[in-house]
């Protein structure tokens, strides 16, 4: 275990002491929630002359969120995580380019300690990172309405599912990264993943209003099982297995799934 | 038994490049072994098998009678590494960075601390070490990946072109340090270097490798007697009458009435008895100069090709990375 937790110290004191990555770490999700919240804002469609309508269209088609922010906030976490664990895995081709990767290659540590430190350390950095973004849209004007009967288990799990998602994706980009040589190559490559993980998930946009072909591109997405779970713990409260148990084995399965390439890949894929 | 021996290794890479063709090696304990060669001649190919980072086509090596691909754990304990890109993190301190790596080889915080402090202060760190490596010039960093190499006390260290992108000023200075470690603590050092001054002056054996064969291999005096000849260049009164005092020596070249150029096999023997005939023959030396063989030239006599010629463009680059990045 020692080198796995080594190397994720290493990340997470890289990340500290870098001030200007710290500061914009902790600035983005005020725009994410800020420019996202003002300028997807559906809501704003309904018309106001209609009694009640507002409480139907919000009951129908988001979740009966108190506002979009409120419906938007579990999706922007998601999204937050999504991005968080692609740097993460990306600065493997830093520790490539800068020379730090051979010196790990020669040294008699376990291949995935590689890979794990990445995804360990991401994992820390968004639960920071979403617990900022949770404040900050509570705090904005007209913003994230929890739900009355928000407790503690909400919040826990509403972490744990930040967790499986950051495994899931970190690890994913991780394995990319493991072969390619060339920061224009993984650029390329991330931007064709990124993009339709975050509009192809039920992250911003509630899925009711989505054709019937993206709908079911929608319910295989990662992105979408975290930010519905993450939802109906915000919204609902109370909290209960019952509303989110589907989307936590989905997001499980996923889990276990990358972890095991993690280990082949990392283990047979790392040469110079 | 050599403590490396490598055994007919091959590397073929994709696409058909044979960048390692066959090469046998033994290395002793204790030795410094310099790895010579143009670019591109199987250098860092064969620390690359060596240290376990890729595998072999075909052949065997054996480091301390493990093999690199069956055993390569046990190989990894017993082997450091300083690569030829500098692998420091500059985002840590120097004392960070060491205990960093010792991490990786299990060591206790005690112990890995306790050995990095000594290990900076043979390198002249140890006041530098709670800084951040960013603060650190050039010579530094690379002094500090030096050590970095030698936490976990490896019983072989190899260097992938220690000195590249160096000062002259600095490549001496790291000479000095890495003939200080063997001196300390008897380390096999497996060295690949470019610059034949540096090899000459650290190395107990050296070989010549190109086009992934090696071409010739013995001590740097050894070598250095396979081109022959010192050359002795001379100013006298007399040219003409100073030739027949010569009569002995082939390859006389005279270049004006004063000055004569000749090839002896060794000038230190030679010219005792020179001097005693000039005196006999009541000549006057006016100036004299003599060139010893350098590795310069067994270099060209191997490889056919001049040692600086072959400064090729990827090497500027990769100096020019690494002059940037200390910046």
């Amino acid at each position: 275990m020692g080198a796995r937790i080594s190397l994720t110290v290493r990340e997470l004191k890289k990340w500290i002491r870098n001030p200007v990555q710290l500061f914009i770490t902790m600035i983005q999700p005020l725009f994410w929630i800020l420019l996202f919240g003002s300028a997807f804002d559906l809501t704003k469609l309904i018309p106001s002359n209609i009694p009640g309508g507002s409480a139907l269209v919000m009951n129908a088609y988001f979740m009966g969120a108190k506002n979009y922010i409120s419906f938007l906030t579990p999706g922007m976490l998601a999204i937050m995580a999504l991005f968080s664990a692609m740097f993460s895995g990306m600065s493997i081709i830093w520790d490539r380019r800068f020379g730090y990767l051979s010196k790990l290659i020669v040294a008699p540590i376990p291949r995935d300690s590689i890979v794990l430190s990445k995804v360990f350390s991401s994992m820390v950095k968004a639960i920071v990172q979403s617990s900022i973004l949770i404040v900050i849209a509570i705090l904005v004007p007209n913003g994230l309405v929890l739900s009355t009967s928000f407790n503690i288990a909400d919040l826990l799990v509403l972490y744990l599912i930040l967790i499986m998602l950051i495994m899931g994706f970190s690890s994913l980009f991780s394995i990319i990264v493991i072969r390619v040589k060339k920061m224009e190559t993984l650029m390329a490559i991330t931007n064709l993943l990124n993009l339709p993980l975050m509009f192809a998930s039920t992250a911003m946009f509630p899925s009711a209003i989505m054709p019937s072909w993206l709908k079911n591109v929608v319910n295989y997405n990662p992105i979408s099982w975290a930010a519905d779970s993450m939802r109906t713990l915000v919204l609902q409260g109370s909290f209960q297995w019952s509303g989110i148990l589907n989307d936590l084995l989905y997001l499980l399965a996923f889990d276990i799934i990358m972890m095991v390439i993690v280990f082949i890949v990392s283990r047979y894929g790392f040469e110079e | 038994m050599g403590i490396i021996e490598v055994n007919k290794l091959v590397k073929i890479y994709k696409g058909g490049i044979r960048a390692v063709d066959s090469i046998n090696l033994n290395i002793k304990k204790g030795e410094i072994y310099g790895f010579l060669g143009p670019n591109g001649a199987g250098k860092t190919t064969t620390v690359k098998m060596l240290t376990t980072m890729i595998k072999p086509t075909a052949g065997q090596a054996l480091i301390n009678g493990l093999d690199v691909v069956k055993d390569q754990a046990k190989v990894r304990k017993m082997i450091g590494l300083v690569p030829q890109d500098l692998s420091v993190d500059e985002d840590l301190k120097g004392i960070e960075n060491l205990e960093l790596q010792a991490s990786f080889y299990g060591m206790s915080k005690s112990e890995a601390r306790e050995r990095a402090n000594e290990l900076l202060k043979l390198v002249d760190l140890y006041d530098a070490k709670d800084r951040y490596v960013s603060t650190y010039s050039g010579g530094m960093r690379k002094r500090l990946d030096l050590i970095s190499g030698l936490i976990h006390n490896p019983e072989i260290l190899f260097l992938d072109e220690p000195t590249l992108g160096l000062d002259v000023q600095t490549r001496t200075k790291m000479w000095d340090y890495i003939s200080r470690l063997r001196k300390e603590y008897g380390i096999t050092i497996f060295i690949t270097t470019h610059y034949l001054e540096e090899a000459d002056s650290l190395c107990d054996r050296i070989g010549i490798i190109d086009h992934g064969k090696i071409v010739v291999e013995g001590t740097p005096s050894e070598l250095k007697a396979t081109v022959g000849f010192d050359v002795v260049e001379i100013n006298v009164d007399d040219s003409e009458r100073f030739k027949n005092v010569l009569k002995d020596v082939n390859d006389i070249e005279i270049l004006s009435d004063r000055t004569i150029r000749f090839k002896v096999s060794e000038s230190e023997t030679y010219l005792p008895i020179l001097f005693k005939k000039i005196y006999e023959n009541n000549l006057k030396i006016q100036r004299i100069k003599i060139e010893k063989p350098s590795l310069d030239s067994v270099f060209l006599k191997y490889t056919g090709k001049e040692m600086r010629e072959h400064e090729s463009e990827e090497d500027i680059m990769r100096m020019m990375r690494a002059i940037r990045r200390v910046r």
